[in-house]
């Protein structure tokens, strides 16, 4: 089952820009919520890694969809 | 895009590039062009020399930046406070991607120049401290914010938002030195300790 999930979109943006959208984006959240992000950056796939590891958040998914990369995060 | 305006830019982030990962000196105009592929005579057209395109490299960067990680940093709708995380995050992601692909910190490309060129070349050396300055008066509009929401108590805003620039860019430095972007996640976010009070009337 695919949880509902709020979406943020952050194709056409390099870092460090996606990772302080996606830091907003969650901040904006309560616990539990999921945030579905679409990047169009490749460093993207290590610094969310990176990012849900130092904040906690868990990383449900991440994977390349159509070119982009789509990343399913939990918040803690 | 016309063709000018294309080689001009195809110049600009070549040097930029080539100036960050390397030096200034390190650089010549006929590897930029090699690597632009720019012949001399197109590149003279736009930078009568090697210096005027390092003042323009700076200027492309700053307003890259300031439309870019900075605006989203210092987020007027944030609270001041938070700004300054914001701020280390940016930091640390960007130098952490960079060595993730590089293998190496290429650092703050400001930094690394004010440092090479401040003894050497009076021009760009004043105009790397302009860019400083417009940094720092991020830092103080953030910490005048932070002091009128009652956040933090009243302080030498000026000051501090030099201090908070210089620990940033120092932070940033040892990262390099030690080739690991963690430095900065482990260091920074101390950025918002720092507090110079103001001075008293003698």
């Amino acid at each position: 089952m695919t949880e509902t999930a709020h979406t943020l979109d952050a194709r056409g943006l390099n870092c460090p820009l996606p990772i302080l959208r996606t830091k907003k984006a969650i901040a904006g959240l309560d616990v539990g919520e999921v945030l579905e992000v679409t990047s169009s950056d490749p460093g993207s796939l290590k610094d969310m890694d990176s990012f849900c590891s130092q904040t906690g958040h868990e990383m449900l998914s991440s994977g390349e969809v159509d070119g982009d990369f789509v990343f399913r995060i939990r918040k803690a | 895009m016309n063709a000018g305006t294309d080689t001009k830019n195809r110049i600009l982030s070549t040097a930029r590039e080539l100036f960050h990962n390397r030096s200034y000196a390190d650089v010549g105009i006929k590897e930029i062009c090699s690597a632009a592929r720019v012949q001399k005579g197109s590149f003279y057209h736009f930078f009568p020399s090697k210096r005027d395109l390092a003042m323009a490299v700076i200027d492309d960067m700053a307003e890259d930046w300031a439309h870019g990680f900075v605006a989203e940093a210092f987020d007027r709708n944030l609270p001041p406070v938070e700004r300054l995380d914001y701020m280390v995050d940016a930091a640390y992601y960007w130098q952490k991607a960079a060595h993730d692909i590089e293998g190496r910190m290429p650092g703050c490309l400001f930094g690394n120049l004010a440092l090479e060129v401040s003894t050497r070349d009076e021009v760009l050396r004043a105009k790397l401290n302009a860019v400083f300055d417009k940094a720092s008066s991020r830092f103080e509009q953030t910490l005048e914010e932070a002091v009128e929401s009652g956040a933090i108590a009243p302080l030498d805003t000026q000051a501090t938002a030099q201090a908070m620039l210089a620990y940033l860019e120092g932070v940033i430095l040892l990262a390099k030195t030690r080739n690991d972007p963690d430095v900065v996640l482990r260091l920074g976010p101390a950025i918002k300790t720092l507090r110079i009070e103001r001075r008293t009337p003698n």
